[in-house]
């Protein structure tokens, strides 16, 4: 067993989100792998630490001890110089507002600082099961050299830690994250050092930003499930996308927004997508693997609900999806810098756009789950439960008959996604939740011409075992349709 | 010290940039919002119905409308509307407003990084690779320099703003922090052991052949510069009485 502790000296900490206006906490272990490659990077880069460090990529992400009791203080604008300009005279032509003794000012923009003091300044990333070995002397030298986490101004000591007494109360889990944190893995180190050497030839060009390379969900002690819970076709931990601006949407709309991001992210890859992106092999033939999903979330359940999009959410399938796609695809999602975009490059943004001058412009939404709406946090999606109903038609991918009925064809597409085949499926065009339109205001999907449009009906479906989510089933589910929420024992009926 | 980065020079980005090495804050504990009120009683008990007031030909303010300057044959008031108050006279209806904190105390923590400082190099001159004997020279130096405006910043005491005057209760102790568990060496560090062991480094530093400005800098602006300053006063002037240049 060993740990790496972390202290923040000034007993206070800066570190944001991506917003640069919340604070982020827990820290994200990513965070702290990438003080110790800027660390080994500003010392010389020696051997001995790069091997250091890649033996602690190589290792399982680590359990957290972290004190949960955080006072934020209280947030506020200040106007600072800024890095781009020193003109006492505007671009307007107006002088700038001079800056104590100095007789000339210069450009100040609204900035956040946002600080949080902790009750106890010190954390720990601790590997119960693994030793450091070889590496321990390196890594210790390594962890010296780091000066601060976060803002420059929230200098800490970070050390090599193998006390017993080392309880964490933060674990990575695979079900039931309270939250989900940038975890770092294999090659890792080498990445972050291209990047380094890519963004200083290009002269700070602010999209050469590392990347995240893994989302993991962290939550308490992982407590055995009496149910036992189905290998899921999806990961539960959702990219989640909330509503920045634009037009407001309903869920009638999922298929349009979900060609729109995928239409988006086809501009932004150029040249030829690969089979995941573009739905279709390199034959031009439908594409047969599974592919992310993007996932209409939408304000139903509740006593007001009126079913508008609050955000997207996107699956990852399990299978047929490595590390490299998902890298690609984040990459994908990042804002590239349009000029007329609001968020800066780098962060999770897209801007969809259809049918003439239509617009909607999605931000990654990382605020801490407590903060956001309810359909904007992955669990209301993903909790294990054996009872799911719609809130997204399921478009049944073949026609009853006399044999089979739509219960079996639903049936059978529960099988075909991955999950067991349902115990119950009880069927309607009427929705089953508050706040979820009527299946058949939902669009018809386009098909060959003389071809009927498919069935499209709601369900609340109750498997014999516990299914994590997300949930989805039948045909066109790329489009998002048959999007389930985990209704367990009880459900809300719009009668 | 407290970092750079020469980010609107020649280099642009690439200019050069490292981060602060010293860290200082005070924090107010216990703090709880004031109320603060404002008010003026005019000792002329002058009522702003008392007269119109317009801006005189020669400057300042006259009742006389026949000796007021014009516009467009109009006679100019002073300010807005002409009321007293436009030249300081009558009284301001009290009011309240947020405003000040109350405090148990205040606390001050400095923090100096030594890895901040661990990561910077000294070549003798430019071009050359530094040695380590230069770099401990200087590292040190830095350090001696950092205790030294951290020790007078506190003999200067602490007049941050107008009604903000602090006054330290104790003497100031420094801990150098090793691994955690290692026990700390606390020091106390007074003006004049700060004073010479800010002489010894600077000595050293010159020892190890290394150039250091140790006389004030004076800088002289361009004549492009000083145009530009006259240029901002100017705009800033023409602003300030709502007047177009």
């Amino acid at each position: 067993m060993f740990a790496i502790g972390v202290e923040f000296l000034m007993g206070r900490a800066m570190m944001s989100q991506q917003n640069r206006q919340d604070i982020e906490w827990p820290p994200h272990p990513d965070r702290v792998f990438m003080a110790l490659v800027a660390a080994w990077g500003e010392s010389g880069e020696d051997e001995r630490g790069a091997a250091a460090l890649r033996f602690l990529e190589s290792l399982s992400p680590p359990a957290m001890r972290i004190t949960e009791d955080v006072s934020v203080r209280t947030s506020f604008i200040s106007y600072v110089p800024v890095n781009d300009g020193c003109s006492p005279i505007s671009k307007k032509g107006k002088a700038e507002t001079p800056m104590g003794a100095l007789p000339i000012g210069r450009s100040r923009q609204p900035r956040f600082f946002p600080a949080f003091t902790l009750a106890d300044p010190r954390f720990h990333l601790v590997w119960p099961n693994a030793e450091l070995g070889e590496h321990r002397a390196a890594l210790e030298s390594v962890c010296e050299q780091v000066t601060y986490l976060g803002h420059s101004a929230s200098p800490v000591r970070m050390w090599i830690d193998d006390a017993p007494d080392i309880t964490a109360n933060l674990f990575p889990v695979k079900e039931n994250a309270k939250c989900r944190l940038r975890g770092f893995g294999p090659g890792r180190t080498d990445y972050l050092k291209r990047q380094f050497d890519e963004f200083v030839k290009s002269g700070f060009n602010p999209g050469l930003r590392p990347r995240p390379s893994l989302w993991v969900g962290y939550g308490p002690n992982p407590v055995q499930v009496e149910k036992i819970v189905e290998v899921e076709p999806y990961e539960p931990a959702l990219l989640v996308f909330r509503v920045a601006e634009g037009r407001r949407l309903a869920l009638e709309s999922c298929g349009l927004v979900a060609d729109a991001i995928r239409r988006t992210l086809m501009s932004r890859h150029g040249g030829t997508p690969p089979e995941w992106l573009s739905g279709h092999q390199p034959d031009n033939a439908p594409s047969q693997m599974a592919r992310p999903l993007y996932l209409p979330l939408g304000f139903v359940g509740g006593e007001h609900a009126d079913g508008h999009l609050l955000g997207v959410a996107i699956a990852i399938p399990t299978n047929d999806f490595s590390s490299a796609d998902f890298q690609k695809l984040d990459s994908l999602l990042r804002n590239h810098g349009e000029p007329e975009d609001i968020a800066a490059t780098g962060v999770g943004y897209l801007r969809l756009r259809w049918a003439g001058r239509n617009e909607t412009c999605l931000e990654l939404d990382d605020r801490p789950f407590n903060e956001r709406a309810l359909a904007l946090r992955p669990q209301t999606w993903t909790a294990p439960s054996d009872c799911w109903t719609t809130v997204t038609p399921i478009v049944l991918p073949r026609f009853p008959r006399r044999r089979l009925t739509p219960v079996d064809v639903i049936s059978d597409a529960c099988v075909s996604a991955g999950y067991p085949r349902p115990e119950m499926v009880r069927l309607g065009y009427a929705p089953l939740l508050r706040g979820v339109p009527h299946a058949r205001s939902f669009p018809s999907l386009a098909r060959k011409p003389g071809m009927p449009p498919r069935l499209r009906m709601h369900a609340e479906i109750r498997f014999p075992r516990s299914v994590r989510g997300p949930v989805v089933i039948g045909a066109a589910r790329n489009y998002g349709f048959g999007f389930c929420r985990p209704t367990p024992d009880s459900l809300e009926h719009t009668s | 010290m407290f970092g750079l980065w020469d980010s609107t020079g020649p280099r642009g980005g690439l200019g050069v940039k490292f981060a602060r090495a010293l860290i200082s804050e005070i924090i107010g504990v216990n703090a709880v919002q004031g109320v603060k009120t404002s008010s003026r009683i005019d000792p002329l008990n002058i009522r702003v119905s008392s007269g119109i007031l317009y801006r005189a030909k020669d400057g300042g303010w006259t009742l006389d409308e026949g000796a007021a300057a014009t516009e467009k044959g109009k006679a100019i008031k002073l300010g807005k509307d002409g009321k007293p108050s436009e030249a300081n006279h009558g009284n301001v209806t009290p009011s309240t407003s947020d405003g000040g904190f109350t405090i148990d105390y205040a606390e001050q923590t400095t923090v100096l990084s030594l890895p901040a400082l661990r990561r910077l190099r000294f070549p003798a001159r430019p071009g050359e690779r530094s040695t380590p004997d230069g770099d401990l020279a200087s590292r040190t130096y830095l350090a001696a320099l950092g205790l030294l405006g951290a020790t007078l910043a506190v003999e200067a005491g602490c007049d941050l703003r107008s009604r903000c005057l602090l006054r330290a209760t104790n003497g100031v102790s420094w801990n150098l922090l090793g691994r955690p568990g290692d026990k700390e060496q606390v020091f106390e560090l007074s003006r004049e052991s700060a004073i010479d062991l800010y002489n010894e480094a600077l000595a050293a530093v010159g020892a190890a052949g290394l150039p250091v400005e140790t006389k004030e800098l004076t800088l002289r602006p361009t004549d492009d510069l000083v145009s530009l300053v006259k240029k901002s006063m100017e705009l800033a002037a023409a602003e300030g009485s709502g007047e177009d240049t």
